[in-house]
């Protein structure tokens, strides 16, 4: 029989917050996490700005109480997993527990700091540094730390790994092969990352601004995200409340570039209308739509267009978060997904930062002040990552 | 479940033969572009591509494509897989955009730096968007692929399957490709049958 999959807490860490409560203070104070890189060494500090989350990975270590040889991508994944796991951990016993995490890095942070000298002298590095550099090493990590034993997976789908971690979570739940799911996933800065983007010519030199008629680019971040997830059973005997429902999801390929997407958005509104179709709802249902929003030329018109043609005419509040968090990649759907359920749990929409010019072939403006007092039943949150991997979630009031 | 492959494709130094008919013949080994002339496509993409998605795209067109018709017409092309293995990947791809870097790194190289693009790029050109998986192998190992495609078929809820091998860099290029479905036309599909297609020599 399918059951719902009940949300019950979160857990993240990005730029702007180190848990879920300040988060969300920075994010109704409109304060952004996007500056100069201070701890990832590299080359661009000072031309482009990326959302650092400000420790060192021995504070980021101290702070999750795990070991600080890891990677920082299983550092801050140990940070929000904690926060969203540690208040059921004694309640859960004996209840199937899967752990969902994403992440498109890996050790990478780790390796780089060994690859200059592997290149010049292959014998003399420090191999334990590159140990973990396997995305499933992180997660593995982190699973072993909690105890998580009957379902650990990793995915990665590019920008979307989270969204598809929460998913197929969710699934799990609804068919009762699991009780309890701690899904989302989790990403570091590294100079991989930051040097294949600035590749691409897809970074901006300047905090981004998504959704405006001049943006230029993106900013990337650093974080990570998860859920709690329970079955109805698994809250009873955790004395859990829910504070949402993952009610819709789909996935859909593109199938038009390896990194951009089509003009108008076909990957886009597949996802959205199969997730809205998934959750029963139609498009005048969703309340509010936490936009993929990169920054970039490219995304943030096809996405416009592909709600324009779904959501037609009737476009419900939308706003990106990426110019507060960056571009979390792997972490981004998982980020997002808390951001998500925080603006059910307080009625709040949050503002689209530094939103100035309306976009020429988009006919809708994301929200730009701060929208407290709302009645907020569903929540549509698109992530669509290279590859064509198009991927979106809807979180309902329970 | 008996599964054939229905058509395949094999490009040497020669030919490009396909159901043991030559399509094309040549002297010596051919670059992809005289291929791509000589069999008269017209698709632009073509020439921005490595030369590994050169080669996986000219077979499968040489497959696929039949007097103007697709051999997958009337399926459903969410249910068509693709499988393919390849030994160097792209690494000629990769070397030219490790040398692009000593300047300005090229945004047009580097979405070619993963082998599986060559998959991406077969599927936007005919539109399948089935299970997919790239293999990375020192050689064609047909028992490994006879257990994917089987699978996929058998298990996965696939209708067919496009799979094979392509290998290629400035030195030479080895490529064969293969048709499977449940359909009984062509040849019965096991390792054995792929391997001596792909050892042929013309």
């Amino acid at each position: 029989m399918k059951q719902a999959a009940y949300i019950v807490n979160t857990g993240v860490i990005t730029a702007i917050g180190n848990d879920t409560q300040a988060c969300l203070q920075s994010l109704m104070e409109g304060a952004t996490g996007v500056g100069a890189a201070e701890y990832l060494k590299t080359h661009w500090a000072s031309e482009l700005p990326v959302a650092e989350i400000k420790a060192s990975n021995e504070e980021l270590a101290a702070m999750a109480g795990v070991d600080a040889t890891w990677p920082r991508t299983a550092l801050l994944s140990a940070i929000a997993v904690k926060e969203t796991w540690q208040p059921y951990a004694a309640t859960a016993k004996g209840l199937r527990t899967g752990f969902f995490s994403a992440n498109t890095v890996g050790g990478m942070d780790l390796t780089e700091s060994v690859y200059k000298d592997f290149k010049a002298n292959g014998e003399a590095v420090d191999f334990n540094k590159i140990r973990n550099h396997e995305c499933g090493a992180v997660t593995q990590l982190v699973a072993k730390h909690f105890g998580f034993k009957d379902f650990v997976t990793t995915i990665s789908t590019a920008c979307s790994s989270s969204a598809n971690s929460i998913m197929m979570a969710a699934q799990m739940i609804s068919n009762g092969m699991l009780d309890v799911a701690v899904a989302g996933g989790a990403d570091s800065l590294s100079k991989f990352t930051l040097n294949g983007f600035n590749t691409l010519m897809i970074l901006d030199k300047q905090p981004c601004q998504p959704f405006d008629n001049e943006r230029r680019g993106l900013n990337l971040g650093e974080g990570a995200g998860y859920l709690l997830l329970m079955s109805e059973k698994a809250m009873q005997q955790c004395s859990a409340n829910a504070i949402g429902i993952v009610s819709g999801y789909a996935n859909a390929n593109d199938a038009y570039h390896q990194t951009a997407s089509s003009p108008d958005g076909t990957g886009n509104k597949l996802a959205m209308g199969n997730a809205l179709k998934k959750a029963g709802l139609q498009p005048k249902d969703i309340n509010y739509i936490n936009l993929h929003g990169t920054g970039t030329a490219n995304n943030d018109s096809s996405e416009g267009k592909a709600i324009e043609a779904i959501f037609d005419g009737n476009i419900p509040m939308a706003s990106s978060t990426k110019a507060y968090t960056g571009h979390t990649l792997g972490a981004a759907a998982g980020v997002e997904a808390v951001f998500c359920v925080q603006s059910i749990q307080h009625g709040i929409v949050y503002p689209n930062l530094r939103w100035q010019n309306q976009m020429e072939d988009v006919s809708f403006k994301p929200v730009t002040e701060l929208q407290t007092g709302q009645d907020i039943k569903h929540v549509l949150s698109n992530s669509f990552g290279f590859g064509g991997n198009c991927s979106s979630l809807v979180f309902s009031k329970a | 479940m008996q599964l054939a492959i229905n058509h395949w494709v094999h490009i040497d130094k020669h030919s490009v033969i396909k159901d043991n008919s030559p399509l094309l013949s040549f002297n010596e080994a051919a670059a992809p572009e005289e291929v791509y002339r000589s069999l008269q496509y017209n698709y632009i993409k073509f020439f921005k591509m490595d030369v590994l998605c050169k080669w996986a795209w000219l077979s499968a067109e040489a497959l696929l494509i039949q007097d103007g018709a697709a051999i997958y017409d009337g399926l459903d092309k969410t249910k068509i897989a693709v499988v393919m293995m390849t030994s160097h990947g792209c690494i000629e791809v990769d070397k030219k955009y490790q040398e692009s870097t000593a300047t300005i790194a090229s945004p047009a190289l580097f979405v070619y730096t993963l082998p599986n693009i060559m998959l991406g790029e077969i599927c936007i050109r005919h539109g399948f968007k089935g299970e997919q998986a790239c293999l990375v192998n020192g050689s064609f190992d047909a028992e490994q692929m006879h257990f994917w495609v089987s699978d996929l078929l058998q298990n996965r809820g696939m209708d067919a399957c496009l799979c094979g091998w392509v290998d290629a860099t400035v030195d030479g290029y080895s490529v064969t490709l293969y048709w499977v479905s449940r359909e009984q036309k062509g040849i019965q599909f096991n390792a054995t049958a792929m391997q001596q297609i792909n050892n042929r020599t013309s």
